[in-house]
């Protein structure tokens, strides 16, 4: 991910900041619009089960004399080879995708923030072991590690979030770690250490929710990334399975198709580039106006 | 200075114009049919690796499209007149029982190394599939001991009877090769080494990818003008790929197109459909071990409730056909008095009231190998259907291994509670169903119904002994067998399917033959304006 | 400094062997039985038996463990249960395809990817650069198995100029003997000057190219814009332009030799997403290489090929990151 690539530690704002952050963000115009969307997004994934235009298309009904048809004004999208409506089983794809990408990335939080905040707080050899661990995670290719995990534990949504999150956790680990070190030094902390108070308490009472903003920024510019995983491991077969309406289930689906149906693959492929689109447009904006050194100007 | 930019840009806009440029000079006449000079290429485009193992011993996959060009037979099936006719054997006879077979072969056919086939070279190659014991070598089970009784006679001494022209006619692990390679290990062979008897040699092959076959001049059926010269097989893993290339006339001959591609084949002049009957069918597996599946009410609710039609017409769009029994349509034992399941969704609910079944929070899990289409679409059909009933069904779709783990689970509860599986037989005879998917099993292998029923394991082992001597009368038994079987609902035969064969129009005298699975007798074929 | 190499070295060794750990550990979870998948499926109890053995499935883990790091480090990587082919004979067979795609895509990324990076940073926040911004971040948002499914319905179907896929035509590959000294085939065929060949496998190679360039050129086109405009604004930059240096020179004299290296690491660093990338777009164009290699071997189970693949690319990964380590360790000049 691109913005793995940029030196995170330099990100600190607070959650006060936040405002101040959005009001930032929303000085890029394309930035502005990203937001929108992204809000829009959420919306939709939050709503779909009341939204799309044919409900009982996601599960419940399949209409094989309907199959294949054109996008038309009774199906906006056109229909895939079981007779559904595309249009219907897309949106409520924005569900099954954002749900899958906000869980995932919770997972992997769940697993980096408090190994992070252990070795900064600690440190010692208890840091080394984890921020070598963290390296050796971190050496394989990205999706690489999550397809071997997948394909022996069998093709599931719920190991592709498990996989996904362990090939995750490391980037949370690094960050937070950082966060650690320099919090360490702080007033507050020492106080809290001089009055005896324990490293439990330390690292889950004060350092953890301390670095929660920067983990939240860093998290929202991975979603793009995440989502795009998603989509390719069902679309190699190791995700979701039919009849879940997943994006990357649907185009690996519609190849077979999609000489005389361009609508199949066209539209859930359209709404994976505009999703991940969306995340990364967000993500850059971020690191934009985060980056001091770029700030400058 | 700024036009070192405009330069740079220039630079990387003028080498993609003449990429495109360049690519715009291709070739035209991709299959060289009109100049003499030129040799004559057939192209098959193949949805797989043309070969996995080169060893004609070993292989029990997808090779058997190239081997068969290399490598033949001492019979041959023909599915039309449903006799085996003679290849490398010109003529054989059993004995009253059927334990002794004694095979003619033909004289003055030469091996690709220039060793002449013989009774020896026979006894020989058979001997070293037996050996081996990898791939299908189990179909020789029966054999034991072949005898060499004059340069050209050939005996065969059985175990107990079997139909050894049958046998000798398998798609797989019934290849003859030079005496001289024999000794050869495996790893010889997929170095691109062979030395058959067939009408091609090997010029190259690239693993995993292609196979590229030259003419063997010396063939002993000789060779005409018009076939062709070279023959590529080549892994075209996707439907639109195939598709496109054979309405670019690149390729010549392709199967496993997806429906939709082939639909649209269909209203393409260029080019010729052919459906096909083939002898793989798809079959849906009963757990009957397993409660709810183990009562017979249950599962003839179940067997009413799958939308036969439509997963025919729609998802296969007419490319198969509802089946009756288990025995496909072209091999001996296939019978259209059988009973046949039709979805019946109010006969359906009555079994299901009569079987007494409690349906509170019913979740079945049906079962089968990821990756297929038409399975996919079938388990959503019957997925929507059950529903109707009050029955939620659990589509897994899995790897092969682990599907057949699952259902190999030591307890039954944790098997699957329907699988849906292909079936084709490794030689033609419908034996291959009933004894793999129907008689009992010590150990699980491919009766995953988890059939245990002695009449029936009796009937099929004595229709078994008959096939060698009385075939009439082993087919009557096979009849009843699966009668038996559609009677309790053990399994629920779905369809046979048909292969779609799309070739271009100046690919003649191609001939589809079920009992060898995606294979082209390129020898048979050949150009024609 | 040598030291530090040193260091990062033997950081390196260790961190490969966490990887064949962590490797080994996810295949033996797996639940299916590999010696009956090596057998078959018309064997026997006792031939599984056999082959439990001979695979040495019946030694306890760590032993089994120890076994396999010691064929490891002798390039023995076990074999395939599908193919009972050496996993490490197989892998070679389908790496130079890989490579020479990976190869040249890098090409297409700092050809395209330079321009428009140093073209957005001129130019910044003007209309251009936002256009250049949406360009490169939809370049790394675009699914590249749908672009390479677009790709041949224009190039192939509609417009008949590319080929389908497959890295030779029929033709080339029947009546020419291609040569073998790298399995690059462009390499190999511009090489011996066989200039036919040479053409045929470069125009297999557009699409494909083009497709997995998609990721590298959208990372390296903003990494070079984010770079030039952190160094625009360095003091010597500054005082060269007070010296009344012209801008244009300034740009490309100054501060684009100052970009090269970090653009350099990110381009090492996008490897991986390159290698990944093959995996989703390998099969979609009958590419006979790594990629097409692991997705046959994931569809069927085939453990130690996966194990195998996914340990080769890791050891190209963490040899690029020490190597791009060591760059940023000898050059003062690159901060990432």
């Amino acid at each position: 991910m691109l913005s793995k690539l940029v030196s995170i530690e330099t990100l600190k704002p607070k959650l006060k900041e936040m405002r101040f952050l959005l009001y930032l963000l929303q000085k890029n115009k394309l930035t502005k619009l990203a937001l929108y969307v992204a809000v829009g997004l959420f919306l939709v994934a939050l709503l779909a089960p009341f939204i799309v235009p044919y409900a009982s298309h996601i599960r419940d009904e399949a209409n094989p004399s309907n199959k294949l048809l054109p996008p038309s004004k009774e199906f906006f999208f056109g229909t895939d080879e079981l007779g559904r409506d595309v249009f219907s089983r897309v949106l409520y794809g924005t569900r099954i995708s954002l749900n899958t990408a906000v869980l995932s990335v919770g997972l992997a939080l769940l697993i980096g923030v408090p190994l992070g905040a252990i070795a900064g707080t600690i440190g010692g050899w208890i840091d080394e072991v984890i921020m070598r661990i963290t390296d050796i995670f971190l050496s394989f290719p990205p999706l690489l590690l999550a397809i071997a995990i997948v394909s022996v534990m069998g093709p599931s949504l719920q190991n592709t979030m498990l996989a996904i999150a362990l090939s995750w956790w490391p980037w949370y680990t690094r960050l937070v770690r950082g966060q650690a070190i320099s919090l360490k030094e702080r007033k507050f902390i020492q106080a809290a250490e001089a009055i005896g108070t324990s490293s439990y308490k330390i690292i889950f009472g004060h350092i953890v929710p301390n670095t929660i903003s920067p983990v939240i920024v860093q998290a929202s510019m991975d979603m793009g990334g995440v989502i795009l995983t998603i989509a390719s491991l069902s679309f190699l077969g190791l995700g979701a399975k039919a009849p879940t309406p997943e994006w990357g289930l649907m185009i690996s689906t519609s190849r077979n198709y999609f000489l005389n149906a361009w609508w199949y693959s066209v539209f859930p492929g359209l709404a994976i580039f505009v999703t991940v689109l969306v995340f990364n447009l967000l993500g850059d904006g971020f690191r934009e106006i985060l980056d001091p050194k770029t700030r400058k100007n | 200075m700024r036009n070192s930019r405009i330069l740079s840009m220039v630079l990387v806009f003028s080498l993609i114009l003449t990429l495109l440029v360049g690519c715009g000079t291709k070739s035209g006449d991709a299959n060289g049919g009109g100049e003499d000079s030129k040799p004559k290429i057939a192209y098959y485009a193949y949805n797989t690796e043309p070969y996995i193992d080169l060893d004609p011993s070993v292989e029990y996959s997808n090779g058997i499209i190239t081997l068969h060009n290399i490598y033949e037979t001492l019979t041959r099936y023909d599915d039309e007149t449903q006799k085996v006719e003679p290849l490398l054997a010109e003529s054989w006879e059993a004995n009253e029982d059927g334990t002794k077979w004694t095979f003619k072969i033909r004289q003055d056919v030469k091996f690709h190394d220039g060793a002449l086939l013989n009774a020896e070279a026979v006894k020989k190659s058979i001997d070293r599939t037996i050996e081996m014991n990898m791939g299908a070598a189990y179909i020789w089970d029966a054999v034991k001991e072949i005898k060499v009784v004059d340069e050209y006679t050939l005996e065969f001494h059985l175990k107990y009877s079997a139909p050894i022209d049958l046998i000798a006619s398998a798609a797989y692990a019934a290849f003859i090769m030079s005496p001289n390679v024999v000794d050869k290990d495996s790893g010889w062979f997929n170095e691109g080494n062979e030395a058959g008897t067939g009408p091609y040699m090997i010029q190259k092959v690239t693993k995993g990818e292609r196979v590229i076959l030259t003419r063997f001049d010396e063939y002993w059926k000789g060779w005409k003008e018009n076939q062709y010269d070279r023959v590529v097989i080549k892994k075209i893993g996707e439907s639109t790929s195939r598709r496109q290339l054979i309405e670019k006339g690149d390729a010549q001959i392709t199967a496993s197109l997806s429906t939709s591609d082939v639909n649209a084949l269909k209203e393409n002049t260029n080019v010729n459909v052919i459906e096909a009957p083939s002898w793989k069918n798809v079959i849906g597996f009963f757990n009957t071990e397993k409660a709810p599946l183990d009562n017979e009410d249950f599962r003839k609710a179940l067997s009413y409730a799958f939308p036969y039609e439509d997963v025919v017409e729609n998802v296969r769009e007419n490319q198969a056909l509802q089946s009756y029994g288990l025995i496909p349509p072209g091999l001996w034992g296939h019978d259209e008095t059988l009973h046949q399941y039709k979805f019946d969704l109010d006969k359906a609910k009555e079994y299901l009231d009569k079987s007494g079944v409690k349906l509170d929070e019913l979740s079945l899990i049906l079962t089968f190998t990821s990756g297929n289409e038409d399975h996919r679409n079938s388990a959503q059909l019957y997925q929507v259907n059950l529903r109707k009933l009050g029955i939620d069904l659990d589509i897994r779709e899995m790897n092969w291994d682990n599907v057949w783990e699952k259902s190999k689970s030591k307890n039954p509860q944790d098997r699957q509670d329907i699988l849906f599986m292909y079936w084709w037989p490794d030689f033609p005879s419908p034996i291959s169903w009933l004894m793999s998917l129907v008689h009992s099993e010590e150990a699980i292998l491919f009766n995953l119904s988890y059939i245990k029923d002695e009449k029936l394991d009796q009937m099929i082992k004595e229709g078994d002994q008959l096939s060698a001597t009385d075939r009439d009368k082993a087919e009557e038994l096979f009849v009843q067998v699966q009668k038996e079987i559609l009677e309790r609902a053990y399994q629920m035969p779905i369809y046979d399917d048909k292969t779609v064969w799309v070739t271009t129009k100046n690919f003649k005298g191609f001939k589809s033959n079920p009992s060898y699975e995606g294979v082209v007798f390129f020898y048979d074929t050949y150009y024609e304006e | 400094m040598g030291s530090y190499i040193r260091k990062r070295l033997i950081l390196g060794l260790i961190v490969l062997l966490g990887v064949v750990t962590i490797t080994f550990t996810i295949a033996r979870v797996i639940p299916s039985d590999p010696a009956a998948k090596w057998v078959g499926p018309r064997a026997t109890q006792e031939q599984i038996q056999e082959a439990r053995i001979e695979l040495g499935l019946d030694k306890p883990l760590i032993v089994q463990f120890g076994v396999y790091l010691q064929n490891l480090i002798k390039g023995d990587l076990g074999y395939s249960l599908r193919t009972h082919q050496p996993v490490s004979k197989e892998l070679a067979a389908f790496i130079p395809a890989t490579l020479e795609l990976v190869l040249l895509s890098f090409l297409f990324a700092v050809i395209i990817g330079v321009p428009l990076g140093i073209y957005s940073a001129k130019k910044k926040d003007r209309l251009l650069d936002h256009i250049s911004r949406l360009f490169s971040i939809g370049a790394v948002s675009l699914p590249t198995f749908w672009v390479a499914l677009f790709f041949q319905l224009i190039f192939y179907s509609r417009l008949g100029i590319l080929p389908l896929g497959g890295r030779l035509s029929t033709e080339i590959t029947v009546m020419f003997d291609i040569p073998e000294i790298t399995g690059m085939i462009l390499f190999d065929s511009a090489v011996t000057g066989q200039w036919e060949i040479f053409k045929d496998a470069l125009m297999h190679m557009v699409l494909p190219c083009i497709t997995i360039a998609l990721y590298p050129i959208g990372l390296v086109a903003r990494m070079t814009r984010s770079a030039l405009l952190e160094v625009l604004n360095e003091d010597y930059i500054t005082a060269a332009r007070s010296y009344g240096l012209k801008e244009n020179k300034v740009l490309w004299s100054y501060a684009l030799k100052n970009t090269l290296g970090p653009t350099a690491i990110v381009l090492t660093l996008s490897l991986g997403y390159t290698l990944v990338n093959t995996f989703l777009v390998e099969a979609i164009y009958s590419w006979p290489g790594l990629g097409n290699y692991v997705a046959t071997a994931v569809v069927t189970l085939d453990y130690p090929a996966i194990m195998g693949a996914t340990i080769f690319s890791a050891i190209c990964y963490v040899t690029l990151n020490i190597v791009a380590d060591i760059i940023i360790a000898l050059d003062p000049r690159v901060r990432l």
